[in-house]
């Protein structure tokens, strides 16, 4: 109580809480604390700082209930209009929360007076009166009559000063009482900022004598319906809004989850005692790259907008995906949005499906995977499914553990990506009932593919473990219904039940058990040990797999026209080859020709086997925006004088000065086909 | 003289602590931020708010964001972002939804889970604009909480061509609408009629329509006469044929397509409908008119989050674009029914616009979905019911039997 305190005017909020006495102990404290958190955040919501020093808002505990003095130069109308609201809000959250036994509803009384503190406690006549009114008859019985949470009484005084002058106040929404407690007489207003349904049930007229003397005796005469009518339930409080929960799915979950998801919601309303139906479940599928990326920007309007709401759950294919963001997140020192991984909801291995005829033994080597084209096309910038396929595929070329940027930079890597890619088909068909494609996919797509079995690969293969990753954002006010619903919808997927709808979706549970089914192997398969950096290999697959037009310009030397050929192998049916031929001496108007015949949409692939010509004749440097590769095998060839030296400070592009065909083959397709060209 | 100062600044602060003095959010001027569904007419909404941003101050901005088109995205994003913010302060502000548009029939939920800031009727005005719309932006208790700013009701399209040549008129009642469709349908080798009777909101619509058609009150009793003769109308028509069975999956898009065509004599269906068919090869052999019962009120309205720190901003922005002079233009440029009264009756406007008149019959008798905080739930349990009576008309009886108690406790929120 402290220090002495002259008189000063101040408005307080005195509340008492209904029923605390009936409470045991633990109740008690429970409902303390909750009160003391539900005011707290009430005045912050308000945008008064909860303090406990003299200026600010000093509070006592008087019993059941407590007293807080409100800061001067707080507008009393925002005390009236907005704080009982906000209380009323945090008081719902609160008893959503928790059992009914501990659920709070409070009587509150404002009022507006001097206040002194002499060292032993706050006094002052406007809180005498405050407490009165918190315990006049037509304060109780209105909490007693109707649902809700909060009955606010204000004096007549106040009323007419504060409350009907400010339209904010909701002058109409109080009703008058007639008060008489202790020396408090006289008129006061009852107002319910919580907006309380009417009693379930409209109060019955009361029966007139005639009727009332039978009744009395029916019911003196029948103990059973006077138990009856005893035992008649209370009216049920009115439920809290459902906490919204925003699901972002992987494609090939969509179905599971949706149906797991619509089962939490029904299953919300045994979360506690009020029936209430908790939860509002809404599921967006997302493709993987598109995901990925917004959720590393922090999902802004803007993604919202084209794609679906801010993911409050993210549930991709593969742990890769997380990595990814959170290494975009990092990069850019983003700390408002954290995911946090939650471990795997279930499981599905990474299969080849092929027709029936073709899987003897029900397994292949990886090295054989060039024998199963064509492969159904791989995209792994829609799926984590279709991001692990890529992964396989890659690793199944180029060997070794890691799948980086570096790795997939390498030297001969841009060739032997655009082969491995040229074994997919181009365009996306219906795999059955053909069964003319082979699909490197999920156990559990292939299973779902019912004109295919299932190879499993001898070697391991990729996992995917399907996380559960919770998006946390560290820019707003922390917001503890819904993480606690965030923690209770990743127990239901890995519950009992769930599991089982995994399993029957062709997943694997969280134990690695699949469903008994035709073709699929009960153990576990073994997985590749491996790192993998997912944007770099979606962007080494994006640059070996698409349509290539090229113009090939060759002077007709013997190692020009051997590299011709090998270049037209690579662009294969994917693709078309301009063939431009060319004399020596032509080299200097040789861009000029190929804008003028092909025009500058594609790159030209300029191969010359002659000496280096000087640029004697300086080539016309065409304005349009054309790629130009030079390939010369003589020494010298890409010198700044030599005429393919001259093309390469004039365009885009490069030139190589290579001695064997297999090197400059590398390096135009690094140039053609390379993540970084 | 010292003391006389301090008596004055007293005096002061006690003065500015006892009269009602400004709230600060909600007098609060400054940049709000404006989200809407995704603007269908594509540039309409937009031109609003560059016009109000031409005129407003630099410090009055608006930022349009146009969020996901599926209402129940929209939804979803709109409803996480307010429990996000509830009590937010400071800077946490800056990503409050400061003005949203709502649903009309989610207008109830938002404000009775506290995320709206109340509204005072005579700022607004509300008295100038559709009575049903004003009703789904206020609360049991009386309290405002949104303004009405687009308008929807549902309309009844009919092949012109056919009716006239077996001299018969748009129907004026449910009986007269199944005789003819009953007729005029196998006559011509197609459906009678076509609505949205798939399992989502529309078939609530739909439900209610039925219901209204036949006589039920405002707030539907789900075990009476009424429901049991508009729902059975429905469940009629599936059985006997000129309604097709297919329509037990179809929403707008695809009933408008079989009315389209050619494939069906009436079909029930929004405004929006008019312009496309318009733009068909149907166009001149149809007709529009009011639906044989009052019509469900669909539409948006526009509120002011109470997490917003410049509310006096945000209601000043909604006067704007409720206001007559953007209304006429989203008529106009878009054809968005509007929600002021007075656009229907100026001559000028019917003149251009021979339809108006038959929206605003619509729009008069037009009734509200039941007005709840918990609508979603209500819906859904409808459409089950209602779905099952169509499919299996006799389960009828024990399925509306069901639903009153159901919708009872969907009403709770439990």
């Amino acid at each position: 109580m402290g220090t002495p305190r002259p008189a000063v005017h101040r408005t307080m909020l005195a509340v008492d809480v209904s029923g605390f006495g009936a409470l045991d102990l633990s109740q008690q404290q429970a409902v303390r604390h909750g009160l003391y958190g539900a005011l707290e955040a009430a005045f912050a919501e308000c945008g008064v700082p909860w303090t406990d020093d003299w200026d600010g808002t000093y509070h006592e505990d008087r019993g059941d209930g407590l007293f807080v003095l409100v800061p001067a130069g707080v507008p009393n109308s925002r005390v009236v209009s907005a704080l009982p609201h906000a209380l009323v809000g945090q008081l719902r959250r609160y008893n959503a929360m928790f059992r009914p036994q501990t659920g709070i509803r409070l009587r509150a009384a404002i009022t507006a007076g001097e206040v002194l503190n002499d060292g032993n406690g706050v006094m002052g006549d406007g809180l005498v009166l405050a407490f009165r009114l918190l315990d006049c008859a037509p304060l109780r019985e209105e909490l007693k009559r109707r649902p809700g949470e909060l009955a606010l009484i204000v004096s007549d005084r106040f009323y007419r000063d504060v409350v009907r002058e400010d339209a904010g106040c909701d002058p109409d929404s109080f009703r008058r009482v007639a008060v008489d407690v202790k020396e408090v007489r006289g008129t006061a207003w009852i107002g319910r900022p919580d907006h309380p349904r009417a009693p379930t049930r409209p109060r019955p007229a009361l029966p007139r004598v005639r009727w009332a003397v039978p009744v009395l005796v029916a019911l003196l005469v029948a103990p059973l319906s006077c138990d009856a009518l005893l035992a008649a339930p209370a009216p049920e409080p009115p439920c809290p809004d459902p906490v919204q929960l925003n699901v972002l799915t992987s494609a090939e979950k969509a179905d599971v989850v949706r149906t797991l998801a619509a089962e939490f919601e029904d299953r919300s309303r045994s979360f506690d005692d009020t029936g209430c139906k908790q939860v509002d479940v809404h599921v967006a599928v997302g493709a993987s790259e598109p995901s990925a990326a917004a959720l590393g920007r922090g999902w802004p309007d803007g993604d919202t907008a084209a794609m679906s709401p801010e993911p409050h759950v993210w549930l991709p294919d593969t742990r890769w995906e997380l990595d990814e963001v959170r290494a975009v997140l990092e990069g850019s020192g983003r700390s408002d949005v954290e995911l946090v991984d939650r471990e795997p909801v279930a499981y599905s291995p990474l299969v080849l499906g092929v027709a029936p005829g073709r899987a003897r033994d029900g397994a292949f080597q990886w090295r054989d995977l060039a024998a199963f084209r064509t492969l159904a096309p791989v995209d792994p910038a829609g799926s984590g499914a279709d991001l692990a396929a890529a992964v396989a595929l890659e690793r199944a070329e180029l060997g070794g553990e890691v799948l980086d940027a570096r790795v997939l930079g390498g030297a001969d890597v841009a060739r032997r990506l655009r082969d491995v890619a040229l074994r997919t088909a181009p365009e996306p068909a219906a795999v059955c009932p053909a069964g003319d494609r082979a699909v490197l996919g999920s156990e559990k797509a292939i299973r779902d593919l019912t004109c295919l079995r299932v190879l499993y690969p001898a070697e391991g293969t990729v996992h995917l473990n399907h996380p559960f990753v919770a998006v946390v954002r560290h820019d707003r006010p922390p917001n503890r219904r819904r993480d606690a619903v965030v923690e209770r919808f990743l127990g239901h997927l890995r519950d009992g039940p769930a599991q089982e709808a995994f399993r029957h979706a062709g997943f694997r549970d969280r134990d690695w058990v699949p469903e008994p089914h035709e073709g699929i192997r009960p153990e576990r398969p073994a997985e590749l040990p491996l790192r993998v950096d997912a944007a770099a290999v979606r962007a080494a697959w994006r640059a070996a797999d698409p349509p290539t037009r090229v113009v090939l310009a060759v002077d007709g030397s013997e190692r020009a026209e051997q590299l011709a050929v090998r270049l037209t192998e690579l662009v294969g049916p994917r693709g078309r080859v301009l063939r431009l031929d060319f004399a020596p001496d032509e080299l200097a108007g040789v861009v000029e020709r190929g804008v003028a015949e092909f025009g500058a949409d594609q790159p030209i692939v300029i191969l010359s086997g002659g000496a280096p010509a000087a640029a004697a004749v300086r080539p016309a440097v065409l304005d349009s925006p054309v790629t130009v590769f030079g390939v010369g095998f003589a020494d010298r060839a890409c010198s700044a004088v030599s005429q393919l030296g001259v093309f390469q400070a004039a365009y885009r592009g490069d030139c190589f000065e290579e001695r064997d065909v297999d090197g400059a083959l590398d390096r135009v397709a690094d140039g053609l086909w390379g993540a970084g060209g | 003289m010292r003391v006389a100062r301090w008596l004055v600044l007293v005096a002061v602060l006690l003065a500015g602590c006892v009269a009602p003095t400004a709230d600060p959010a909600r007098d609060g001027q400054g940049r709000i931020t404006f989200v809407d569904s995704w603007d269908l007419s594509k540039r309409q909404i937009k031109q609003r708010v560059d016009e109000w941003n031409a005129r407003a101050g630099r410090h009055e901005q608006v930022t349009y964001v146009p969020l996901p088109s599926p209402t129940d995205a929209y939804r979803a994003q709109l409803m996480a972002r307010a429990q996000d913010l509830v009590g937010a302060r400071g800077d946490y502000q800056a990503q409050c939804y400061d003005v949203m548009t709502l649903d009309v029939v989610w207008t109830a939920e938002f404000a009775e889970a506290g995320y709206l800031a109340p509204l005072t009727p005579a700022e607004f005005d509300v008295d100038r604009f559709l009575p049903a719309a004003v009703e789904s932006s206020t609360t049991g208790d009386g309290r405002l909480w949104a303004v009405p700013w687009r308008a929807d009701a549902g309309v009844l399209y009919y092949r012109s061509d056919l009716l006239s040549a077996a001299h018969e008129v748009s129907p004026p009642t449910w009986s007269d609408l199944e005789r003819i469709a009953e007729s005029l349908g196998p006559a011509n080798g197609m459906a009678g009629y076509v609505g949205q009777l798939d399992r989502y909101e529309g078939l609530t619509v739909n439900a209610l329509e039925a219901v209204w058609a036949h006589g039920g009150g405002p707030v539907p009793q789900w075990d009476s006469a009424e429901a049991r003769a508009g729902i059975g109308a429905l469940a009629r028509g599936v059985e006997e044929g000129w309604i097709p069975r297919d329509a037990l999956t179809y929403d707008e898009s695809d009933s408008l397509r079989e009315f389209a065509e050619g494939r069906a004599v009436f079909l029930r269906n929004w405004p929006y409908a008019r312009a496309l068919l318009e733009a068909s090869p149907l166009k001149g052999r149809f007709g529009m008119a009011a639906l044989p019962g009052p019509a469900a009120l669909g539409g948006w309205n526009v509120a002011v989050s109470r997490c917003s720190k410049h509310q006096a901003t945000a209601r000043k922005f909604i006067r704007f674009l409720t206001g007559e002079d953007s209304q006429r233009a989203l008529l106009e440029q878009a054809g968005y029914p509007p929600t002021l009264r007075a656009l229907y009756r100026e001559p000028a406007l019917n003149a251009r616009l021979p339809h108006l008149g038959v929206l605003r019959g619509a729009l008069v008798t037009a009734r509200n979905r039941p007005p709840t905080a918990h609508y979603d739930e209500v819906s859904r349990v409808v459409q089950g019911a209602v779905h099952a009576s169509l499919r299996n008309p006799g389960s009828l009886d024990a399925e509306l039997g069901q639903l009153t108690s159901d919708v009872t406790r969907a009403l709770s929120g439990r």
